[in-house]
């Protein structure tokens, strides 16, 4: 009993195989980003001279339409997708987390406010309404990055809402947050001391699995040409631009596809190895 | 000391939460300074809401709660909050009323932290007290066993010297021989700090043991037994 | 009839290796109410888990639990699925292994049904007896579990055990979450069944009041088998009079100390730290000292000459 509670959940982490490969394929791939200016050349780079040319030892995978590397682009493209990927998980994390944790704790006639817009939103096929409200904002800011991430929080965050209520439902019922109100202890000090803590380690496993399909949100608004527009490099629309192109030059299509595929696994092997961790963390406590 | 006048309080149950069950019914009930009033009934007869009730962590539907003379429910929130340092609550089920996250130091050291008068002293003294081992203090919750985490729980209640002390089942818990301890530590404290105590239990032997007096709760109403 | 042979149930867990249930032996007779007294990690669940084999995978386990003459640590899975149920029943601790969506009645007819082939008439009707025997009235058995209270629940497990006749009833923690007058009505209805039963209980008072002979577990040993009687009125294991002084109406005195922890527990006398009468020999591991009917797990009970050999 000597150990440390993160030791042991350490140890268990490094013993579970879906983890240790989700964040194997993930630091390989971030570290692709982080290292992009070194490993790969200028994604920008038009020439027309090698247009449409099949990997190569110059060009390992090949070029596209304009010549460009398809390698560089796709390497770049990571950090387009990770970034925006991240910032869009986060926001809509916190502005889930909080809308759900005050819907189940307060409960009453702000849970019924807060629960009937969670029902309009999931009523609504995720994409669709993506589809719907980038094409205002672009009508009404013009494009913008900044069109495509709040399209998606504005449908993602319901998701952490809806699991942040039914947690915090229950742990309102704990003789511990009972206690906390017989010390005197307030309503938003105990939400955000005794409750929220004890509510972040599903989140977190539910923002790793989510990071999957976000990925896959934001490649399908490229490919739909609604997402990141060209020329920054972005798996989704890169597939876009090399449709035509699908049997002469099928390279085009097949990185990105391929790097799409493989980092929406890494999260969801992630994912999937804390969920396992945890429940198994779980078990022993009960 | 502490007054509970005409307490009524009902439940909405069901689906259509279209039925009543009345819980409490024209409860009165009285604890002086520094005795113990036993509270034994069946499961579901009422006792832990009223336990509750006139701790003001459940509204009452109509009736008062007199505590040195003040109403508290007719109090506002910042009100009550300075008179909660005088009234604390010992729930049953001590795995669950500590927050498994934080250390059992911060558990015991929070009611000073709400009120702003923490002192380091004050938390050392208290574990002392309630026997807790020094080291202990730096554990998390789920490394002590029933009783110790019970004596954590006792320790945070007491921390702040209230007056008024509800023991919800503190030991239905646990295991017999920590049951004794942990109720010859509640004697013990009680006479130290001349507090009063509301027991809640099943257990009529228990109660006559330990008990001043015995109000016996069945189907909403309180009776004294002798 | 059940006889239970130097069992060892011991766990691989990541802080070491906890020896749940540590060198046990007793018998059960044919027709008495035994009943294990433990408290919580003494390791007396393990214990009736181990006899129905329902331990979890990491458990390592040695002896013998001879059942009518056949070693239940070597039979088959099948054969263990014949005998569970139909010859050894297990009343549940939790009054949650009722299953909500479906009536009492048929869950307690299901097993007949399933596995002995019993028509669906025939089955019904012998769950109206036993429910009859029971105290449920038979109209309620088409009512759902969440339409019973506690007690009444706990009934209709012990029903649920009883349904297939079995030769040897077990009941693990039948009292947990009851009442006073609850508990008496069990106490009532186990003392109409007869059955062999092993009772599983951290109540005294109901084991007082229920049991033939009862064993008292520590730290996953046995430390003392008594008849019912003698235990309450003279306890010999310094363990078991500690606990019964604990009870209230004995005067509510603690036993000091901590129970070990099970992974590294004191070598000799696992109760010797909190023991008043703890003497040199006590390092060492008490011998079974059997008085008349009683066994006693303790040193205080040696011959002089013996313990003078091993110290």
């Amino acid at each position: 009993m000597e150990f440390a509670q993160g030791t042991i959940f350490r140890s268990k982490l490094l013993n579970n195989n879906l983890c240790l490969i989700g964040f194997g394929i993930l630091a390989f791939i971030t570290l692709m980003g982080v290292l992009a200016p070194v490993i790969a050349k200028n994604p920008y780079k038009t020439n027309i001279a090698e247009r449409l040319e099949p990997p190569n030892l110059k060009h390992p995978f090949g070029t596209d339409q304009l010549g460009r590397d398809v390698y560089s682009r796709v390497v770049w493209g990571v950090r387009t997708t990770l970034l925006v990927a991240l910032t869009i998980s986060l926001m809509s994390m916190s502005i889930g987390c909080f809308l759900g944790a005050i819907a189940g704790y307060f409960g009453g006639i702000v849970d019924d406010i807060i629960g009937r817009v969670i029902d309009v939103f999931l009523a609504i096929p995720e994409l669709v309404f993506n589809i719907a409200l980038v094409g205002v904002f672009c009508l009404a800011y013009g494009e913008s990055i900044w069109n495509v991430i709040l399209a998606v929080v504005i449908t993602n965050w319901v998701s952490y809402a809806r699991i942040m209520r039914g947690i915090v439902l229950s742990l309102k019922e704990r003789e511990f947050v009972l206690c906390e109100k017989a010390l005197g202890a307030g309503d938003l000090y105990i939400l955000i001391r005794h409750v929220m803590p004890n509510a972040i380690g599903p989140m977190i496993v539910l923002a790793t699995l989510n990071m999957g399909n976000v990925i896959m949100t934001i490649a399908s608004l490229g490919f739909l040409g609604l997402g990141i527009q060209p020329p920054t490099p972005e798996w989704g629309q890169m597939i876009n631009a090399g449709k035509n192109y699908i049997t002469t030059a099928p390279w085009l299509t097949f990185f990105p596809g391929l790097f799409i595929a493989v980092s929406i696994l890494g999260f969801n092997l992630l994912g999937e190895g804390l969920q396992e961790v945890m429940d198994r963390e779980r078990i022993v406590e009960t | 000391m502490l007054k509970g006048e005409k307490l009524k309080k009902t439940f909405k149950t069901g689906i259509l939460r279209s039925k009543t069950i009345s819980v409490l019914n024209d409860v009165d009930i009285e604890i002086r300074e520094g005795e113990t009033v036993a509270l034994i009934g069946e499961s579901g007869s009422g006792k832990t809401t009223l336990g509750r009730v006139l701790l003001m962590l459940i509204k009452p539907d109509s009736g008062r709660v007199i505590f040195e003379g003040t109403d508290l429910t007719k109090l506002k929130r910042k009100e009550l909050k300075k008179l909660r340092l005088k009234m604390q609550l010992i729930p049953q089920n001590p795995e669950d009323a500590l927050n498994p996250r934080w250390k059992v130091y911060d558990s015991i050291a929070e009611p000073l932290k709400i009120h702003g008068m923490y002192e380091h002293e004050r938390v050392v003294e208290i574990a002392k007290k309630v026997g807790l081992k020094r080291e202990q203090l730096s554990r998390y919750p789920w490394q002590l066993s029933g009783g110790e985490l019970q004596r954590v729980v006792i320790a945070r209640a007491l921390i702040v010297k209230p007056k008024f002390v509800v023991c919800d089942e503190p030991t239905s818990m646990l295991d017999l021989s920590t049951q004794a301890t942990i109720i010859r530590l509640l004697m013990k404290l009680q006479k130290e700090m001349n507090t009063s105590y509301l027991f809640i239990t099943h257990d009529f032997e228990l109660a006559e043991l330990i008990a001043d007096r015995i109000l016996e709760i069945n189907s909403g109403k309180v009776k004294s037994k002798n | 009839m059940l006889r239970v042979e130097n069992l060892k149930v011991h766990f691989k867990t990541e802080l070491g290796i906890v020896k749940a249930v540590d060198r046990v032996s007793f018998d059960l007779r044919e027709g008495e109410k035994f009943t294990l007294i433990g408290e919580s990690g003494s390791g007396k669940s393990v214990l009736a888990q181990a006899i129905l084999r329902l331990l979890p995978e990491n458990a390592i386990v040695a002896g013998k639990i001879i059942f009518k003459n056949r070693n239940i640590l070597e039979l088959s899975e099948r054969e263990m699925r014949k005998l569970r149920g139909k010859e050894i029943a297990w009343i549940p601790q939790s009054q949650n292994s009722l299953n909500p969506v479906l009536s009492v009645g048929f869950q307690c007819a299901e097993p007949l049904i399933e596995h002995f082939k019993v028509s669906k008439r025939r089955a019904f009707s012998r769950v109206f007896k036993i429910f009859k025997f029971l105290g449920i009235e038979s109209k309620k058995a088409k009512n759902y579990p969440h339409q019973f209270s506690g007690g009444m629940k706990q009934r209709v497990l012990v029903a649920m055990g009883l349904s297939a006749e079995p030769e040897l009833l077990i009941a693990d923690e039948p009292t947990k979450g009851l009442d006073a007058n609850k508990i008496g009505q069990i106490i009532k209805i186990f003392k109409k069944i007869n059955k062999t039963m092993l009772i599983i209980t951290h109540d005294l008072r109901f084991a007082d009041k229920l049991s033939d002979r009862v064993a008292v577990m520590y730290c996953g040993e046995v430390v003392e088998i008594s008849p019912a009687k003698d235990f309450f009125s003279s306890p010999l294991h310094p363990y078991s009079k500690g606990l019964l002084d604990s009870l209230p109406s004995r005067g509510l005195k603690p036993i000091k100390g901590f129970q070990p922890s099970m992974i590294d527990s004191p070598k000799g006398c696992k109760f010797r730290e909190r023991c008043e009468h703890s003497i040199e020999a006590c390092k060492k591991t008490p011998p079974v000292i059997t008085l008349n009917d009683r066994l006693v797990r303790c040193w205080l009970y040696a011959k002089r000459r013996e313990i003078e050999k091993n110290v």
